[in-house]
Formats: structure tokens, C-alpha cells, sequence
């Protein structure tokens, strides 16, 4: 038996009942509730990585810029979403900054934590929490691998000008346990204090 | 039984009665009735902050910038949304820009604080001034220096006298500000100029 819809708006009120909307070609009319990621964020599901003025390097096993892992065993999935990155010092050799990924299983050696990383949902328990661990800093096992480039750095940016990138990459990478992803830079590494960035991410259960 | 839908697309109207469509993959296929958000705002749970022309600060308890705060007895999140930001006065090399952050506040903000430009609800009736739960600011005393958590905007020198810039985003309800917190723009370096900074916070009252 097919499940039918009635073409076309309505106006009714709280409580009433009535069969669901289809468009003129038959398409399920639907709205959102709510911004698209406030129910997981309202579900604690949502995480943040956030890194002030650091001297973003190439792909590197000595990484430097903004790098989240997803520790082996950890049960659970990073889908990525909003991100921003600012280059904020002259750094004339770099070309931009790309996204990457490369396999992880071991906690990154020499490793500073993010400049603040935790829950979207922004309480008291927010801070550090989250299966994934944030880094600016830290030794991998394998130079990243990039697969998106996010931006291109001009070298007048520092003087003239106003910039921030930003892009929502809406679950199109999904870091598996064991891995890890970053920000990294194009060519050459952006110069001292010189890039503020920030990934965000939904943990969703293997 | 299950409950079926139909491949393809047909030529309807109004009032008639037909199956929902799926695709070749038998994937429901869907369209948007109305914007994102229109259906909060028309039930009046989507509201606005706008800060105009404010030295804003980095962040500090003695804050000036676009912030909002959700009183401890609020009985709702705010679900984060849409903002925008400019730098509009000197942007001198030191400024480096905008950043979003958040700290606890467990009492209303001191010092005779100072109500955004102009903050309510986004069904832009005459109920909206000052409606909602949570309350908007653009000058008060704070308990806690907010954590910087997402830089938002990258101000040069030059932009007072060349080019365009307005930088803005969507948050889509990623970040989620619980009673007794606040939500704030901030300065990121150092402090904007003297009447430098405009700006729009936008969210949803989402009850407990």
C-alpha cells in the first residue's frame, strides 16, 4: 500500500492533524526544526578544536597548525564539519592551506595541546571532553596526506585588506579511529604566530 | 505492511492526493517548504542582536562588544545561528580581529550594563524589542574572561581606506550556550577602535 501525501500548503494550527505535504512533483515538502547541527550539538556530540597564532607547517610528521586524533578503540567517528582559518602574519612563500589525513596509532609524541578544544555545548564540562584529542603541536607517525585545499595565502594579506575562510565540509570526511586530520600549509610553512584556525567535528558511533 | 513511496517525479496540484516520491535508489525525495529558519521565526523562537559602531574588546570582565547571556532560570539553549561583523574605523596593524567566545555567568552582568543597538525576536512584529529570554549587551561587567572558541573575522590595515568587507557565517546550532552562560564577540589581540566594530548575533530559544 502507498503511503499518500496531499499536494499543495496548508494553514492549520497546533494540534490539528493532517497528512503530510508533497510538492507539484510529488517531492516530500519538509522544514527544519532547528540550525542543521543543533541536535547533536544539543546532544553533546559535537566537538571543537581551536588554535591561536601558530607557525602552520607543510605536511609533516612534525606537525605544527591544528590536528585532531581519533585514538584506536575510541568507538567512534569524526564527521567533519564548520571550519575557519585566518593568516594573520606576512608569510610570503605560503600558497594556502590544505585539509589532510594520515594513520595514527599512537598518542602523538612532543605533543601541546589546542589553544581551547572540548563540547560545542559550552557548559562547565566542555572543555577537553570528546573521544578525539586536540593538538596544535605533535609528533605523527606519517606525514599527512592532503585532500582538500581550503585556501589560497597571498602575501599582501597581512597589510592590506580582510580575510577569513571559512567553509562547512558537512560530513564529507570521515576520520576513522586511528587517524588523524589537519591543517596544513602549501609549499611553505606560514610564518611565526602566523595562522589562527578552527575544526569542528560530529563523534558519531562506529 | 510497509509503509511505500513511488519512483519518480509527477505533475500535481493542489489538493490532490499522491504517494511520496523516491529516487532510482529509493531514497525519499524532498524539497524545502520554506528557509532554514523559517519555521522557528514564525514561532517566534529566533532572535538578534545588533551591535553598532563599538570599541570592542578582547576578551576581559570589563566587556564592550556584542554578547548575549541565558540567565541560570531561562528554561532554554541558545542554538547559535547566523552572524555578521565588520571593522569599520582605523584597523590598525596590532588589530587582528574577531573572535567568538564563551564564559560562565551565573548573575546579570554589573556596571549598568548597556543593551545591544537593538536585540529581539526575528518575527519583526512590535513584540519583537527586547523579547526572549536571554538579553543582549554591548557594555557591562562580566564574572569570567571568555574562551576564545572560533576566529570569525581577520581585520588588515588597509581596509579602512581599500577594498569591501563584511565577513559573516552561519553556525547552523553547532555551538549551544546552556543557562548560565554567555556568548560573546571579542576582540582578538587587541581592542578594535573607538566606534570600530558592527555586528549581528543571531540564535534559537530551544526549551529544555
Amino acid at each position: 500500500m502507498l503511503s499518500e501525501k496531499r499536494t499543495g500548503p496548508i494553514v492549520t494550527l497546533d494540534g490539528a492533524v493532517n497528512p503530510a505535504r508533497s510538492s507539484k512533483t510529488g517531492a516530500s515538502v519538509v522544514t527544519q526544526a532547528h540550525g542543521a547541527y543543533a541536535e547533536g550539538s544539543i546532544r553533546k556530540n559535537m566537538f571543537y578544536s581551536y588554535c591561536a597564532a601558530r607557525a602552520t607547517s607543510v605536511p609533516n610528521t612534525s606537525q605544527i597548525g591544528n590536528i585532531v586524533w581519533n585514538p584506536p578503540g575510541s568507538g567512534v567517528n569524526l564527521s567533519m564539519l564548520l571550519w575557519t582559518a585566518q593568516i594573520q602574519v606576512t608569510s610570503a612563500t605560503t600558497l594556502g592551506i590544505t585539509i589532510g589525513y594520515t594513520a595514527q596509532a599512537i598518542t602523538p609524541t612532543t605533543a601541546t595541546v589546542a589553544d581551547a578544544s572540548g563540547c560545542c555545548y559550552l557548559d562547565a564540562a566542555s572543555p577537553s571532553s570528546g573521544k578525539a584529542k586536540a593538538y596544535a603541536i605533535g609528533t605523527l607517525l606519517v606525514a599527512p596526506t592532503p585532500v582538500m585545499n581550503l585556501f589560497h595565502n597571498t602575501v599582501a594579506i597581512s597589510a592590506t585588506g580582510v580575510d577569513q575562510m571559512a567553509g562547512d565540509l558537512e560530513g564529507l570526511f570521515t576520520i576513522p579511529p586511528g587517524y588523524a586530520v589537519a591543517l596544513s600549509a602549501i609549499t611553505a610553512a606560514v610564518a611565526a604566530v602566523g595562522m589562527t584556525s578552527t575544526l569542528t567535528w560530529e563523534e558519531i558511533p562506529v | 505492511m510497509l509503509d511505500e513511496i513511488r519512483v519518480g517525479p509527477i505533475v500535481s496540484s493542489d489538493g490532490a492526493v499522491n504517494p511520496g516520491r523516491a529516487d532510482k535508489n529509493g531514497n525519499e525525495v524532498i524539497t524545502p517548504g520554506h528557509g532554514s529558519y523559517a519555521e522557528g521565526v514564525n514561532r517566534k523562537r529566533v532572535y538578534f542582536s545588533y551591535v553598532a559602531a563599538v570599541a570592542a574588546t578582547v576578551p576581559a570582565t570589563t566587556f564592550v562588544g556584542n554578547f548575549v547571556w541565558n540567565p541560570p532560570d531561562s528554561g532554554v539553549v541558545l542554538s547559535m545561528l547566523k552572524w555578521t561583523s565588520q571593522i569599520q574605523v582605523g584597523a590598525a596593524a596590532a588589530e587582528l580581529g574577531i573572535s567568538l567566545a564563551y564564559s560562565a555567568q551565573s548573575i546579570l552582568p554589573t556596571s549598568t550594563p548597556v543593551d545591544a543597538d537593538a536585540s529581539g525576536s526575528c518575527f519583526l512584529g512590535a513584540g519583537s524589542p527586547q523579547s526572549g529570554r536571554a538579553k543582549a549587551y554591548k557594555d557591562a561587567d562580566i564574572q569570567v574572561i571568555p574562551t576564545p572558541i572560533m576566529n570569525l573575522h581577520h581585520i588588515c590595515a588597509g581596509i579602512k581606506t581599500t577594498g569591501v568587507e563584511l565577513v559573516q557565517g552561519d553556525f547552523k546550532g553547532l555551538w549551544t550556550i546552556p543557562p548560565g552562560y554567555l556568548i560573546a564577540m571579542a576582540a582578538y589581540v587587541n581592542a578594535i577602535d573607538a566606534a570600530g566594530h558592527t555586528s549581528t548575533l543571531t540564535w534559537e530559544e530551544i526549551d529544555i
